[in-house]
């Protein structure tokens, strides 16, 4: 993804995630360190049209921006089709910016803000099995780990 | 590579629910089969921890696709195992007023309590079934059961496929939610698969299939790549659908088979999620994540069902509004949050269409009825919560699709399916299918437990 469309995100991303004394911005998280771990998994259509966006949200200025956003989210008296595009942008951009910013990736990266303590969201995950039986059958049987 | 071999008795499209179940059954016979699944196998120690990394790699299109005014979300499960990892392990059967939906529309004599209950119970031989014990339940859980207590509601416990799940050591089911570590939560992979790998069967992981050609007499192709992009081509005598009603639909049009039903009657059980804002902490996350459900008569016969739900902070951001401070205090404060969602049996069809570089379109809309359907839900959980001290809740008009269903009808009739009662279809005998795709309607319960039994039923009665 080009630099103005990451900053495109960076920016969009404040608007929803604006940070205050405990928790810092989006753009301040630093998260989108690790945006290809969404970007990645998108549809080759879907990324094109994505950065597409990002890369106009990039060269808008902040205060438009807030504006166009303001409007994006109180979409329900707008005809049909720009219900569709507002809720499209709505669900698309907060998905990716709260994916990142929500996701804890700070317990891999100490550099990282650390969010999920912050809110107080930490669940007990159980200690893994080793289920040694589905290893050793997925080598033998699963051809994906045999090319 | 030379060990992959290429010719099978049975290729079975989609290793979720359905496609585990009936490699389970055909191995057991002595069958050869091969799974051909596109998404990752993931097992206990490597299950993803992060919402990120689970939404993107476990699901299709880095976790949500929409439909075609994009008011619905569609959670389509990509990884063996399917909808059997990623959801809350709930297990419910039809009662007699989905059964009698189903058989009014296909005319199919087993759709009935008598002819299914046999199969719902072979469940029972691989995959433990229990009540999601009271003792640990969270506030959030709580929350609903007096609130429908102080409304005159009747609810009742949820089952889910579990066993000795470790709630005594702390642990919080909602991290189960890309896939439980311990193999407590009943998934077909950890269950019917084992089986059936422990049997012969073979799978393919990360295998887009792309192609089915039953021009010959002898076999039916299947073809799609590998991971790498390497291009594969599978042979069998027969074929069997699994990959859910998108799945298949999308194949079969892309197939270039003829019958105008393929994609139709499209159903989602549309669901909407209202959060509740206490002055306290709900901590929702906490313990098995959810306990109770709606049982009231005057609900099921309005078309709707209420459940205690939560989720992880990234997807629960789609169900706040606005921006800035507005938005972002809701998460902040997510642990004040309560929610109650409402699922509607919704009676407007759908339709899945591929488009342009082979996207895949939903037409799916809730039509007045179903809108009224919702209203009356969020009106009931207004109630309830507002009953328990709610500051505020907080309701949002974005639907989630999870229980995807139709697309390929079963019925009696050829002109109005496109299966057969024998589970085979129409167009070629060849090619079977028991999963969800072939629902004629919305039945308005969670689907998993009638799709097993529907599998069991179909592999069990597949004549040679």
């Amino acid at each position: 993804m080009n630099k103005i469309a990451l900053n495109g995100l960076e920016k969009a991303g404040d608007i929803y995630i604006p940070g205050d004394q405990s928790l810092p911005s989006f753009s301040e998280s630093n998260f989108i360190n690790e945006h290809q771990r969404i970007l990645s998994f998108i549809s080759k259509d879907d990324r094109a049209a994505l950065e597409l966006l990002l890369t106009i949200f990039g060269l808008t200025p902040l205060f438009i921006l807030k504006i166009l956003f303001n409007k994006v989210v109180n979409y329900h008296h707008y005809p049909e089709f720009i219900k569709t595009l507002c809720r499209t942008i709505n669900v698309g951009i907060k998905g990716i910016v709260c994916a990142l910013y929500f996701s804890g990736l700070e317990e891999e990266n100490p550099n990282y803000p650390q969010i999920l303590k912050t809110i107080g969201w930490q669940p007990k995950r159980a200690k893994a099995n080793e289920d040694l039986e589905m290893k050793s059958l997925i080598e033998r049987h699963d051809f994906n780990s045999m090319i | 590579m030379k060990d992959i071999k290429l010719n099978y008795d049975y290729i079975i499209i989609g290793a979720g629910v359905s496609g585990c179940i009936v490699a389970e059954r055909l191995c057991s016979r002595g069958k050869n089969v091969l799974l051909l699944e596109a998404g990752k196998f993931f097992y206990s120690k490597n299950f993803l921890t992060k919402e990120v990394d689970s939404n993107s790699q476990m699901y299709w299109n880095g976790g949500i696709e929409l439909n075609s005014n994009a008011s619905i979300g569609l959670i389509r499960p990509k990884v063996v195992g399917g909808g059997s990892i990623i959801n809350g392990g709930l297990l419910d059967p039809f009662d007699d007023l989905a059964l009698e939906g189903f058989k009014d529309i296909t005319d199919i004599d087993f759709f009935s309590l008598n002819s299914l209950n046999p199969y719902y119970e072979k469940i029972n031989s691989l995959t433990t079934i229990e009540k999601i014990p009271e003792e640990y339940a969270n506030l959030n859980s709580k929350i609903f059961k007096q609130g429908f207590k102080a409304n005159g509601f009747q609810c009742a416990s949820l089952e889910r496929g579990q066993k000795n799940c470790p709630y005594s050591d702390g642990v919080d089911c909602i991290t189960c939610l890309s896939g439980c570590p311990t193999n407590s939560k009943q998934s077909t992979m950890t269950t019917y698969l084992r089986e059936a790998l422990k049997n012969g069967a073979k799978i393919f992981s990360e295998f887009k299939v792309k192609q089915v050609d039953n021009s010959s007499r002898e076999s039916i192709k299947v073809s799609g790549h590998d991971k790498n992009l390497k291009q594969w081509t599978f042979s069998c005598n027969k074929l069997i659908l699994a990959s859910g009603a998108i799945g298949n639909s999308k194949l079969l049009i892309n197939s270039g088979f003829k019958n105008k039903n393929i994609g139709k009657n499209f159903y989602t059980h549309p669901q909407y999620m209202l959060m509740a804002e206490f002055d306290h902490e709900v901590n929702a996350y906490k313990g098995p994540l959810q306990n109770y459900k709606s049982d009231d008569l005057n609900f099921r016969k309005k078309g709707f069902k209420l459940e205690n739900v939560f989720a992880p902070p990234a997807a629960i951001s789609a169900l706040f509004n606005g921006v800035g401070d507005e938005f972002f205090s809701c998460l902040k404060n997510i642990n004040k949050f309560g929610s109650i969602e409402v699922c509607i049996r919704d009676e407007n069809p759908g339709e899945i269409k591929v488009g342009r570089n082979n996207k895949t379109i939903v037409y799916k809309e809730l039509s007045d009825l179903d809108k009224k359907k919702r209203d009356l839900g969020f009106d009931a959980i207004k109630n309830i919560l507002y009953s328990q001290g709610a500051k505020r809740v907080i309701e949002g008009d974005f639907g989630i699709g999870l229980h995807l269903m139709g697309g390929c009808s079963i019925g009696s009739e050829e002109k109005k399916s496109v299966f057969a009662p024998d589970f085979s279809m129409y167009e070629d005998k060849r090619i079977s299918c028991a999963d969800s795709s072939i629902f004629p309607n919305a039945p308005g319960i969670n689907p998993s437990l009638t799709i097993m039994a529907l599998s069991i039923k179909f592999a069990e009665e597949l004549h040679e």
